[in-house]
């Protein structure tokens, strides 16, 4: 095997040393990295003005339930606009089905992928008042 | 005796042995009883710069008078004495709030304040144009049903702190220095708090012509006292909150070492410098230190020399560079462009991209955003990958030994 390959299999073996979950973390964290910086790219924010933040809906189903939204709703999308005091909803369409990649270990991808111009939307929606504000839910955020 | 005990407590307060000295001078062998009386009131009043157990150990040594009313009114006036030396030592310390912080600013351009709280959590000193802010916690929660009656009572971090504080006021007032030394509650005074972002303790603050400077490595009295004495020198150059650092290893710790505890890793913001200058012989170099003086309770701040760290750190070996290293998983980031522009650079990067969040995080994060966006994923959908992408290891790499471990370091999802 040539030095590549060496180098692969390495990487996978220490790969598998890291984490529970670190591939999907790593799938996850890469996507909502990519809408972060196509948003900033669009030019709807400027770098500091925003942040995405990732977590388990299924551990935190009444942070969920604060945006009017269930477990059946994951992967879902919801914003919190901290200035104006505000939460907002996303829908189903800021995510679609992942277009089919190599299927290898480390090229996996999940079955869904943020449709970008849909989530940066929903986002600068949310900013601008055109996305109607959810009514709290009775967890606390 | 009074007297004694008072000008004791001004020339050396923490100096057990010269307190029980000028007691046993007064006391009577005799009266163990009044001396465990003593003790007791002691006790209740509170240790502060004087233990119980020496004072009552002196009394016992002496022996020359034999009546109980003696020996009562003594222990009588040993309890006010020391309530008088208490209160001569608190009067050092003036008890302020956010409501009277300014107005002793202003009568005191020069002054120490310390803040405490009933929880040990948090410890901050600062000073403030000549004015040091300690904020403390003097009372653990175990502590405080124990209030009622040892009122001056603390934990063992905070009561560690406390007689370092004082020693500094008395230092000072030793030195004749016009610099006061307050406290405050920095756990029930939220204002006071959310005012100097008393959040992990122990932190130091240093405060001149208004301006915050740290003080991290704050241990003694003696120390905290030199550090005030060579701010105000007359000749001391501009304060800076910046290390200094040409040690690559000292830097690689100092920039991503949690400690043994996986404490939090604050952002940091360094000037890598290819040789040691004047601050104002550079823009960028002048812009760095002014940020510095002025958000110093946001990131640590380093600043580095020597060829040899900027070869390795991947920095211009002829310009001075300035790069953030954030708490969020995103690298480093490196400034290009105006001195002026700086500030706003570094502040903008201090508000993560990405984040994952938690039930201990998210306050924090939503804090420091102004808007929010969160993903909310499934873990079962995680899991299948996992389960995929562990079969596909195992398939490919057949015999090769590997193996898995659970881990938290990635992310909570």
């Amino acid at each position: 095997m040539g030095t590549a390959t060496w180098d692969a299999l390495l990487l996978r073996v220490i790969f598998c040393f890291l984490g529970s979950l670190p591939h999907a973390c790593v799938v996850v964290l890469h996507q909502a990295r990519t809408l972060a910086h196509h948003m900033l790219a669009d030019g709807a924010f400027q770098r500091g003005e925003l942040t995405i933040a990732v977590a388990d809906g299924e551990k935190y189903q009444s942070w969920l339930q604060q945006f009017q939204m269930g477990r059946a709703a994951l992967p879902a999308f919801a914003v919190n606009h901290v200035a104006a005091n505000a939460l907002f909803a996303g829908s189903a369409s800021c995510f679609q089905q992942a277009a089919p990649g190599a299927d290898t270990p480390h090229e996996e991808q999940l079955a869904w992928e943020i449709d970008l111009p849909q989530a940066t939307q929903l986002v600068v929606g949310a900013t601008v008042g055109v996305v109607t504000p959810v009514v709290p839910g009775e967890a606390e955020l | 005796m009074g007297e004694q005990l008072r000008r004791a407590a001004r020339t050396k307060p923490h100096d057990r042995t010269l307190l029980a000295t000028n007691v046993r001078d007064a006391t009577h062998a005799e009266v163990a009883n009044a001396a465990k009386l003593l003790h007791f009131m002691i006790t209740c009043v509170g240790p502060r710069g004087l233990t119980s157990v020496s004072v009552r150990h002196e009394c016992l040594r002496v022996s020359s008078m034999k009546r109980w009313w003696a020996a009562a009114a003594l222990v009588l006036a040993c309890a006010v004495s020391v309530q008088s030396l208490l209160d001569d030592q608190a009067q050092l310390v003036t008890e302020v709030d956010h409501s009277s912080l300014d107005t002793f600013l202003d009568e005191h351009p020069t002054a120490v304040v310390e803040f405490y709280a009933p929880v040990c959590v948090n410890v901050v000193v600062s000073v403030c144009g000549k004015l040091i802010l300690a904020f403390y916690a003097p009372r653990c929660v175990v502590c405080v049903c124990v209030c009622v009656w040892r009122p001056l009572q603390w934990c063992s971090v905070c009561k560690k702190l406390a007689p370092e504080v004082e020693q500094l006021a008395s230092l000072v007032a030793e030195h004749g220095l016009d610099v006061a030394v307050a406290k405050g509650n920095a756990n029930e005074d939220h204002i006071l708090k959310e005012r100097f972002d008393v959040q992990r303790t122990p932190k130091f603050i240093f405060f001149r012509n208004g301006v915050a400077h740290a003080f991290k490595t704050f241990r003694s009295g003696e120390a905290m006292f030199s550090k005030v004495l060579a701010t105000l020198q007359p000749d001391a150059p501009p304060f800076s909150p910046a290390k200094q650092f040409s040690d690559p290893m000292k830097l690689t710790e100092w920039l991503f070492w949690r400690g043994t505890d996986g404490g939090r890793l604050e952002p940091a913001a360094v000037l890598f410098q290819p040789v040691v200058e004047e601050r104002t012989s550079d823009e960028l170099v002048s812009a760095f230190h002014e940020f510095a003086i002025a958000n110093v309770l946001k990131m640590r701040f380093a600043v580095v020399t020597g060829e040899d760290v900027l070869q390795l750190f991947r920095m211009d070996p002829d310009h001075a560079t300035v790069a953030l290293y954030t708490e969020h998983d995103e690298g480093k980031h490196v400034f290009v462009g105006q001195p002026n522009k700086l500030g706003a650079f570094l502040l903008a990067r201090l508000v993560p991209l990405v984040v994952p969040v938690d039930h201990i995080t998210l306050l924090k994060v939503s804090r420091s955003t102004p808007l929010l966006v969160h993903l909310f994923v499934s873990t079962s959908d995680l899991a299948e990958r996992k389960a995929h992408v562990l079969e596909q290891v195992r398939t490919k790499l057949g015999l090769l030994p590997w193996a898995q471990l659970p881990g938290t370091h990635c992310c909570s999802v």
